[in-house]
């Protein structure tokens, strides 16, 4: 596995906060479950299905409830990966 | 000699400290010369960087808005953990004289069910869907890139 090279040694105040985080979710599948609660509630708003939700909020990123629909999906995507 | 992977791990505290030191370097043309991205921790492996609606000011004297939203992967490496971005969203919007948005572009990681390559929008004024662009896998841009695109192009 190779690692990126460039460096810097300085700890940054983002890091500093990162490595303090604790994780929301136990699992990736109590996350799933709540991240699909609230996709199925954007989309029960906009009434349309969950596909055709993104497909949407693709085209309207700056409406904020489409905007939550494609940062959810894509958790949902990351959560689902493994 | 292979090919270098762009897009490739990072030793974790490097990849947090490059991603704050590139806001730094744009901090002239944030209108928000302090703005710092939000962090979270979803699981034990799967963080989450977002810079909501910082405005920026462009080259050609305009202000527009970015949000740039990272899914960030983090393992246990050989000595250290080691992080890497897994899903991006980086969007980049003006407000139109009447207050409205106008979407400028958009790039995306793959979604899952459709547009399943990394892409980019380019939203057009004078239409409701946008053009978009296929971007091979490993060529999708790195935060410093993409501002670079807005602050020179709009």
């Amino acid at each position: 596995m190779e690692l990126e090279t460039k460096t810097d040694t300085e700890k940054s105040e983002l890091f500093s906060s990162v490595e303090k985080l604790k994780p929301t979710f136990a699992s990736n599948e109590a996350a799933i479950q709540f991240f699909s609660k609230k996709l199925e509630e954007i989309s029960s708003i906009k009434k349309c299905t969950i596909n055709d939700l993104i497909i949407s909020a693709e085209e309207n990123p700056t409406d904020e409830l489409f905007s939550e629909a494609l940062s959810l999906s894509r958790k949902i995507q990351f959560l689902k990966k493994d | 000699m292979a090919k270098k992977i762009r897009h490739d791990w990072n030793t974790w505290d490097n990849y947090f400290n490059v991603h704050e030191k590139v806001l730094k370097n744009y901090s002239a043309n944030f209108v928000n010369p302090q703005i710092k991205y939000k962090d979270d921790r979803i699981t034990d492996n799967y963080y989450t960087l977002v810079l909501d609606r910082a405005e920026v000011r462009t080259q050609k004297g305009n202000t527009v808005f970015v949000k740039i939203e990272k899914d960030v992967e983090v393992q246990q490496g050989a000595r250290k953990k080691i992080a890497r971005t897994y899903g991006y969203s980086y969007h980049c919007w003006q407000k139109n004289g009447d207050g409205t948005d106008q979407n400028l572009i958009r790039y995306c990681s793959p979604h899952p069910d459709h547009n399943k390559f990394h892409h980019k929008h380019e939203y057009l004024a004078t239409s409701a869907q946008s053009k978009l662009i296929r971007i091979d896998d490993d060529e999708w841009p790195h935060v410093n890139e993409f501002l670079d695109e807005v602050i020179k192009r709009f």
